[in-house]
């Protein structure tokens, strides 16, 4: 990037300054997948959550418009992203946890951090399957 | 160029902080705290609803404490939702103007879609 200097002598000069390195030069690591997936579910459930919040306006506009939009999401494509919308849920609430932790400098060890990490992997991965075996197998809870 | 006859206070205000941004953070925070148990009963209630009609979905949700959660749920979910958002546009809208722009729009697109919420479940609770 340049970057306009004004030089004591008073006229604008152009000057090559250093770039901070950015996200191609890091070797991959836990932390920094979980931290972009945090962003990503993140913006994922504000879309998903555009759904349900359709829905409610549809039950009080009427059985016709509520039922029609429930047929759309009765099918498997529907399915999958429900599917989908739970399991970044679940990531994003657990990761959202410990991102509070780490607000209050708790668990922010090198090691630990990564620790924890996985263990948000494990809890979502089995929240997930629970909650994918009810809605699937569970029939009316 | 008419950049040139500012003043070097003129050049740099408005610019540098507002000293405004710890509220927003806390708030982000506390949203977030009160969605924990909010979102879980919503993934329990999607599970119950899952399977349900109209007729009995028009039910669940006329039981007051249903519409009580529902009023709580809307304005946090959107309220999170804004700041998230918002967060992830001051990160990637690098122009001023464009960035205040989305801003805007996200606002009363959040605003817009928690008063139709709010005004459904009340809708439903007492007139349906």
């Amino acid at each position: 990037m340049v970057e306009q200097a004004i030089e004591p002598s008073g006229g604008p000069q152009l000057r090559e300054r250093p770039l901070s390195p950015h996200l191609s030069i890091y070797r991959w690591h836990l932390s920094m997948v979980m931290s972009i997936l945090h962003r990503l579910t993140g913006v994922a459930l504000v879309f998903g959550a555009i759904v349900p919040a359709w829905l409610l306006i549809a039950a009080a506009l009427g059985d016709n418009i509520y039922s029609a939009t429930i047929h759309i999401i009765n099918t498997p494509i529907g399915y999958i992203f429900l599917l989908g919308w739970i399991a970044a849920f679940y990531y994003h609430l657990f990761n959202g946890i410990r991102h509070i932790f780490w607000d209050f400098g708790l668990g922010f060890a090198l090691k630990t951090a990564h620790r924890n990490g996985v263990f948000v992997l494990i809890l979502t991965a089995t929240f997930t399957a629970a909650t994918w075996y009810l809605a699937i197998y569970g029939g009316k809870l | 160029m008419a950049e040139n006859f500012k003043t070097r206070l003129k050049r740099v205000k408005g610019l540098g902080s507002a000293h405004a941004g710890t509220a927003g953070w806390v708030a982000l925070r506390i949203s977030a705290l009160t969605l924990i148990p909010l979102t879980f009963w919503f993934v329990y209630a999607v599970l119950h609803l899952l399977h349900s009609d109209y007729t009995e979905v028009i039910h669940w949700l006329k039981n007051p404490i249903n519409t009580l959660l529902i009023l709580l749920l809307i304005p946090f979910t959107f309220y999170h939702s804004y700041g998230g958002l918002k967060e992830v546009i001051e990160d990637y809208v690098h122009n001023e103007f464009w960035k205040i722009c989305w801003i805007i729009k996200l606002k009363l697109f959040f605003i817009l879609l928690a008063v139709a919420d709010i005004f459904a479940a009340l809708y439903i609770c007492f007139k349906l």
